[in-house]
């Protein structure tokens, strides 16, 4: 738990020090911006929830893949995940405490959506089951740093492994549903659907916005509790096979 | 002008270089291209949950041309990062012009856009049912060239602020193609904002560019065409103008204060 918490406090410093990492911060207004004006330029109020949803799912993801993927790689850029991995003590727990707090700052896009949706366009969409709502919110936070786990154990797998990470913005936007709810999708892609956390989340979320009582909280809570739970197993194994194989072939650091 | 051309070409084999080390035709494809089009996807099916086929067309052709400006703005990144790599002040001393080779220094992704925008209109419409006026809709990629270098333009004009900030590259580089995404008619047409931001989206690229490819795909008069994409043109070499002016201030304020250097 000490390590864990070192990794967060040590997270924060660095924030603290390089704020322009915060650029996810910067990119949320234009989506909220985009995501309104097409809903209410198409006269739909009904759609509001997926407009604001949209950038806060979006945002979520913005962080893990802007700043908690990339802690494990700026380490080897820094030349200190050799160090790290010197110590005395596995530092596993120290870089999932960087990659948690990181997580953690990943709510902020959910204020900052509905700020600026009252403050811009003068539209708050009413969320009529808040509990479900801030459960959905805390899970979905949970399973998004077992995903940056992974992602940033894969991280160390290539050099060029910012171009696989680029990609995987849109496809999970899409296929999860954060703004034009899975059943749009064409039925061959909806299954994969499934297996992206953050598609429960934007259901669930959604569902927790509208009136109408949300049917099966608990085992959808579930699902996205437990695609995080089965990430932060699998990064947490994939990270020490990652930094296994790299000591083995001597590719901890590039020249 | 043959100097300076061979000093583009020169460059171009550079830039080229540079951009294959990171990209082979599989990453770009698979990774890159695949990307821009679910972007473009997207928000066509946000046209499609609207409801309405007016909607899908809108979105979609509107998203189609702007993917395009992410790579063209990329020129940014690359400015900031021949500054830092310490060639400005060898470039400054050479006897040709340095705005050739730094305000070139992004034309490879600009062809990337150019192509990834290309492929996005010639595989997307058919998937949303968006109708096209084959065969006189050949002649879109081309004006798709057109915006694609009035955005080149924007983003040289960006990097010439943003190259004593380097830290902010990635910033000024989101930030510059998040608002012509945003305000000029992408999503929405640039009737919806207010009459002040409808003003700056007329100086922005993108926006009559856009606008002379809906008119065209619509059918409509080939003199607004004509006319929205040379206003597109006026705007891009407005822009450049501006970045070429910005660029040698801060070439002659280096020179005097001895900052030119700036390699690290």
């Amino acid at each position: 738990m000490g390590l864990f918490l070192s990794g967060v406090r040590t997270q924060f410093w660095l924030l603290r020090r390089q704020p322009d990492e915060l650029l996810t911060l910067c990119t949320i207004p234009f989506t909220v911006v985009m995501m309104l004006s097409i809903v209410m330029h198409a006269a739909r109020p009904d759609l509001v929830a997926n407009a604001f949803l949209a950038p806060t799912l979006i945002g979520l993801w913005g962080f893990a893949t802007g700043l908690a993927t990339t802690v494990l790689v700026g380490e080897r850029w820094t030349s200190t995940l050799e160090l790290g991995m010197a110590a005395p003590r596995s530092l596993h727990s120290v870089y999932l405490g960087r990659i948690s707090a990181v997580m953690v700052l990943g709510v902020v896009p959910l204020g900052e959506t509905w700020l600026l949706g009252e403050l811009l366009f003068g539209v708050t969409p009413a969320v009529h089951h808040p509990w479900v709502f801030w459960a959905a919110m805390a899970a979905s936070v949970f399973a998004m740093i077992g995903t940056s786990l992974v992602l940033a154990a894969a991280m160390l797998l290539s050099k060029n492994s910012n171009n696989y990470l680029n990609f995987l913005s849109f496809p999970i936007y899409l296929l999860s549903g954060v703004m034009v709810p899975v059943q749009y999708l064409p039925e061959p892609l909806q299954p994969l659907s499934h297996v992206i956390f953050l598609s429960w989340s934007a259901d669930l979320m959604r569902d927790a916005m509208a009136a109408p009582p949300v049917a099966g909280v608990g085992w959808r809570l579930l699902a996205i509790v437990g695609l995080g739970a089965a990430a932060l197993v699998g990064g947490r194994v994939l990270l020490a096979a990652t930094l296994r194989r790299a000591r083995e072939l001597g590719a901890v650091t590039y020249a | 002008m043959r100097d300076q051309l061979r000093v583009l070409k020169h460059g171009l084999i550079a830039s080229w270089t540079m951009y294959s080390a990171f990209q082979t035709w599989k990453t770009w494809t698979f990774t890159w291209l695949s990307r821009l089009l679910i972007q473009a996807c997207f928000y066509a099916l946000i046209g499609r949950m609207l409801g309405s086929q007016q909607q899908v067309d809108y979105l979609l052709i509107g998203n189609v041309v702007a993917i395009m400006a992410i790579d063209a703005t990329v020129v940014i990144l690359l400015t900031v990062g021949e500054r830092q790599s310490g060639t400005l002040a060898l470039m400054v001393a050479a006897p040709s012009t340095h705005l050739t080779a730094y305000l070139g220094r992004g034309l490879v992704n600009l062809g990337s856009g150019v192509a990834a925008s290309t492929t996005a209109f010639l595989v997307l419409p058919p998937l949303f049912g968006v109708r096209l006026p084959w065969p006189s809709a050949a002649v879109v990629p081309l004006m798709i060239f057109v915006v694609g270098l009035s955005c080149y333009c924007y983003g040289t004009c960006v990097a010439s602020f943003v190259l004593g900030f380097p830290s902010a590259r990635w910033l000024a580089l989101n930030l510059s193609y998040l608002v012509l995404m945003t305000f000029c008619g992408v999503n929405v047409p640039t009737s919806f904002w207010p009459d002040w931001l409808r003003a700056v989206t007329s100086v922005l690229p993108m926006t009559h560019g856009l606008a002379a490819i809906r008119a065209f795909i619509a059918e409509g008069q080939a003199s607004t065409v004509l006319v929205q994409l040379g206003l597109e043109v006026c705007v891009g070499v407005a822009w450049f103008a501006v970045a070429a002016v910005s660029f040698d201030r801060m070439v002659r304020r280096g020179r005097r204060d001895g900052t030119i250097e700036f390699g690290g």
